[in-house]
């Protein structure tokens, strides 16, 4: 570690504590000059710090405990890059407020691969799950990095979905399938029901990162600030549901800033997890309601084979019920008002749609169409 | 002088011999009662002096004792009154002993001399018609209850003085009301053609009942799932005689008989509070006394908000439901209550019962994920139906004119089913398809090629679990039985699929 780095280290470990308006250091001094400047100077360079922030910058400017911290978070299986790191992702460099480096834990995805931000709401419904894991999925078939939280409910399955990929499809070695960026330090899973998925994120060779160090739990006012990585790292954002006030307003309002491009998925009117997308695409964002959509923004093929319907073979009676079932939920009371079959052939009928794929239970009791 | 009179003491739900013995002889005046008492037994030396005295029966100065035997057994319950007041009558010579020995006596006393109404006479008639008694003498409160028993002559009373006049004349009085009263049958019977739609809810509640299968319900409020479970004793087959007088027993003794009914003609339908504790399920305390899940013994435990049950208060109920027996050990000795129960829960998706609709639903995905795992894996796999009850639209219902099926057409369907079980299951110590397990699902719920295909395609495409397995192989034989079938076929095993789907849903499997 040579001193510029040292001096970003020393930086980001401060910054973890300070909400970051240490960084304003860099203004006026070298990353290699701050462990000279003592905390009493620091007024001198037009920072506000109080003593507390001096009090912390003082600790940690022995050059003793700042080896063992960097011993540390190697041993804990993470790599510190700072901002002039060769493998530093240049997408952050574009961020007014660059932090003085990440922490990663895995492999980052390679410069050239493409990338795509997927962001949503914690508490989406079960249609927005399966949103964000078909956008997920179907992306990361065509080679797409997908970027997001890691947090409960869209970023989550949106992850997951492209996690789902890494079995079937056969990319040449090297290849990424999704970055976390976390709120609190990578060594963390946050959320912890999340564990799994954590884990399969790193088993699949894709990376989770933050800009605090390890160890570090996150306060609710980091993760608008992690928001903006989110938003910066991918090459555009796509939004698969948001209450109206969410905290993926912050991330789009970022990736705006940055000048990136928005999509949202449209949602039915009258819900309350459509209100937030149905907004941005009020005031321009672009329509999300397949991913060639994404694909083609990108450059990226447009794989047609995945188009062809398939033929699902039905006997007359499955086909008499399935004519039944549209997009809306039904419920099996509606099916014995339609048709004149007894409860028991109703219920065999509609399980041997649900295997054949043609249908299937909507979150709200009731059974849909399968999309194709 | 000596006397000596039959009594019976409650031991869990069975009668057990109890002889009163009466000595009276010279000496310092006393009164000393022994033979491992209780509180409310000691005190009936004190309600027998006084009524002995009002009815007219003087006790001439002298010692007198009095014992319970076996003295090993501790005697508790309020109906030793009556037999300790009958053994120093017959002591003092005042009544023969060959006319208190053919009998045997249950009853409290009240201190003017009268007779009161106590529980658990039925075990007490069941007793001493064993031990060959000619006649049992039992509060009037109670006589119609201990009619009900045959084989033995019940006779009630409600004054010291009759049983007095009885012993001595022989006189029976007038013939007893016979045990079989008047099949009252109440005035509004609960039946399913009063819940508009949910006919999957109905079937599948059915399918319950005809298999004695467990059944979750779960659904937000307002749809109907304790519409349901109260409706299901009504297509329940009727209770045997020996149920009859089973379900009495328990009920007689926790003191939960009707006087005035008699036998329970009526399949049990209990639903404890979710407050309920432990012991008051099962059944506990010091001297045992049975629980929610014996009063609901032949018939329904409804557990309502399934979730909201303490979670050490659901797992004890784990074991009584498999062995349909509940054994309690105190150090005097253990204690069994039959428990042969179906088991009806009924749950709201989560906290606030919207979920998964968004719109209603304010439950984060963990406070959803932590309301659901209160339940136990153990317990739910007990519950071999699960049943989604989902929020109907009324108008469209009342606008069609489509009653649905009624109570009678669903019990034709369970009680057919039953007879084919009671048929096969003959000579198996079992009733139920609920009952099977291990070796004898593969012999009796074999199924064909066609149907193996099914069931193998299923556990592929909707991701059962292995638990699974057993479960939907019995619900599918019930559902063969309700067809009449000797075979299971796939529509049968298709529907027994269809009721993992809510527990799919729900709890992954």
């Amino acid at each position: 570690m040579d001193d510029r780095e040292r001096g970003y280290f020393f930086l980001s470990q401060v910054a973890a504590n300070t909400a970051g308006r240490s960084l304003e250091l860099l203004r006026e001094l070298e990353p290699s000059e701050l462990l000279e400047i003592s905390g009493n100077e620091i007024p001198g360079f037009g920072i506000p710090a109080d003593l507390c922030e001096m009090a912390e910058y003082e600790r940690l400017r022995d050059p003793a405990l700042l080896d063992t911290l960097y011993e540390q978070t190697e041993k804990k299986g993470l790599r510190f890059l700072s901002r002039e790191h060769p493998d530093f992702p240049e997408e952050f460099l574009q961020l007014p407020d660059l932090p003085a480096g990440i922490y990663v834990r895995g492999e980052l995805p390679g410069k050239t691969q493409q990338k795509v931000s997927i962001v949503g709401s914690r508490r989406c419904s079960e249609y927005g799950k399966e949103c964000a894991f078909f956008f997920g999925k179907e992306l990361a078939k065509a080679g797409v990095h997908i970027v997001s939280g890691m947090a409960l409910g869209v970023d989550g399955y949106a992850q997951r979905g492209a996690l789902s990929v890494s079995e079937s499809v056969s990319f040449p070695e090297g290849h990424r399938f999704t970055t976390a960026i976390l709120g609190g330090g990578a060594d963390i899973c946050y959320p912890r029901e999340n564990i799994g998925l954590f884990r399969s994120i790193l088993d699949s060779g894709g990376c989770i990162l933050s800009e605090k160090p390890p160890g570090y739990r996150a306060k609710p006012y980091d993760f608008p600030k992690r928001n903006r990585l989110i938003s910066a790292y991918g090459a555009c954002l796509a939004v698969i549901e948001a209450a109206e006030r969410s905290g993926t307003r912050t991330t789009v309002d970022h990736a705006l800033s940055l000048g990136k491009d928005v999509f949202a998925v449209p949602g039915r009117i009258g819900e309350r997890m459509s209100l937030g997308c149905n907004e941005l695409l009020k005031s321009g964002a672009h329509m999300l309601t397949c991913p060639e959509d994404i694909l083609q923004y990108l450059g990226l093929q447009v794989q047609s084979d995945t188009k062809k319907p398939v033929r699902i073979l039905m006997s007359p009676e499955e086909k008499e019920i399935y004519d039944c079932i549209g997009e809306d939920p039904v419920l099996i009371d509606d099916l014995l008002l339609r048709s004149n079959f007894p409860v028991s052939l109703i219920l065999e009928i509609l399980i041997r749609l649900e295997m054949k794929g043609a249908i299937q239970k909507s979150a709200l009791s009731g059974y849909v169409r399968v999309l194709t | 002088m000596f006397g000596r009179v039959d009594t019976s003491a409650i031991v869990g739900i069975e009668g057990r011999r109890v002889i009163v013995e009466a000595d009276y002889g010279q000496g310092l005046p006393a009164f000393d009662m022994v033979g491992f008492l209780g509180s409310e037994v000691r005190e009936a030396r004190e309600r027998v002096r006084s009524a002995l005295k009002n009815t007219g029966i003087p006790v001439p100065p002298g010692r007198l004792t009095v014992n319970l035997s076996p003295a090993d057994l501790r005697k508790t319950g309020n109906g030793f009154d009556l037999p300790v007041a009958v053994a120093i009558m017959t002591a003092l010579g005042i009544l023969p002993q060959e006319m208190t020995e053919r009998c045997s006596f249950v009853g409290e006393l009240s201190l003017d001399g009268g007779i009161r109404g106590i529980s658990g006479v039925l075990s007490h008639v069941i007793l001493a018609r064993e031990l060959g008694k000619e006649c049992c003498i039992v509060p009037r409160e109670n006589e119609r209850e201990g009619a009900a028993i045959s084989g033995i002559r019940t006779c009630g009373f409600s004054e010291l003085r009759e049983v007095m006049q009885f012993l001595l004349t022989g006189d029976y009085g007038e013939a007893p009301p016979d045990g079989q009263p008047d099949e009252k049958m109440p005035e509004h019977m609960p039946d399913f053609s009063e819940i508009l739609g949910q006919e999957s809810v109905k079937r599948a509640a059915a399918v319950a009942s005809a298999g004695m299968h467990g059944l979750l319900m779960i659904g937000p409020p307002g749809t109907g799932k304790t519409l349901t479970a109260k409706r299901i004793p009504t297509i329940l087959p009727p209770l045997t005689e020996d149920e009859q007088i089973e379900c009495s027993r328990i009920h007689s003794v926790a003191g939960l008989l009707d006087p005035s009914e008699g036998l329970i003609r009526m399949r049990p339908f209990r639903s404890p509070h979710h407050t309920v504790s432990a012991s008051a399920l099962v059944g506990g305390g010091v001297m045992p006394h049975p629980g929610e899940m014996s009063l609901a013994h032949n018939g329904v435990l409804f557990l309502d908000e399934l979730p909201e049950f303490p979670k050490s208060v659901l797992e004890v109920m784990r074991q009584p439901l498999e062995d349909h027996v509940v054994i309690i050990s105190r150090v005097h000795g253990s204690y069994r209550f039959p428990t042969r129960v179906m088991l009806v829960c009924a749950m709201n998706p989560c906290r606030c019962g919207y979920y998964p609709d968004r719109n209603r639903c304010k439950c984060s995905e963990a406070e959803v994920h932590q309301y659901l795992s209160r339940l136990s894996r153990p317990l739910l796999d007990r519950i071999d139906i699960a049943c989604e009850v989902p929020r109907v639209d009324i108008r469209k219902l009342s606008d069609s004119g489509v009653s649905g099926k009624d109570s009678a057409a669903l019990r034709e369907m369970v009680v057919r089913a039953w007879e084919i079980q009671k048929e096969r299951y003959r000579g198996l110590g079992i009733l139920f398809n609920s009952q099977l397990q291990g070796r004898d699902i593969r012999k009796y719920c074999v199924l064909g090629k066609a149907e193996q295909e099914l069931l193998t395609e299923a556990f592929e495409k909707l991701e059962l679990s292995a638990r699974a397995h057993d479960r939907i192989l019995k619900v599918a034989r019930t559902a063969a039985d309700i067809d009449g079938a000797e075979q299971i076929g796939t529509a049968h095993l298709a529907e027994a699929i269809s009721y993992r789907a809510a527990d799919r849903k729900f709890f992954g499997g």
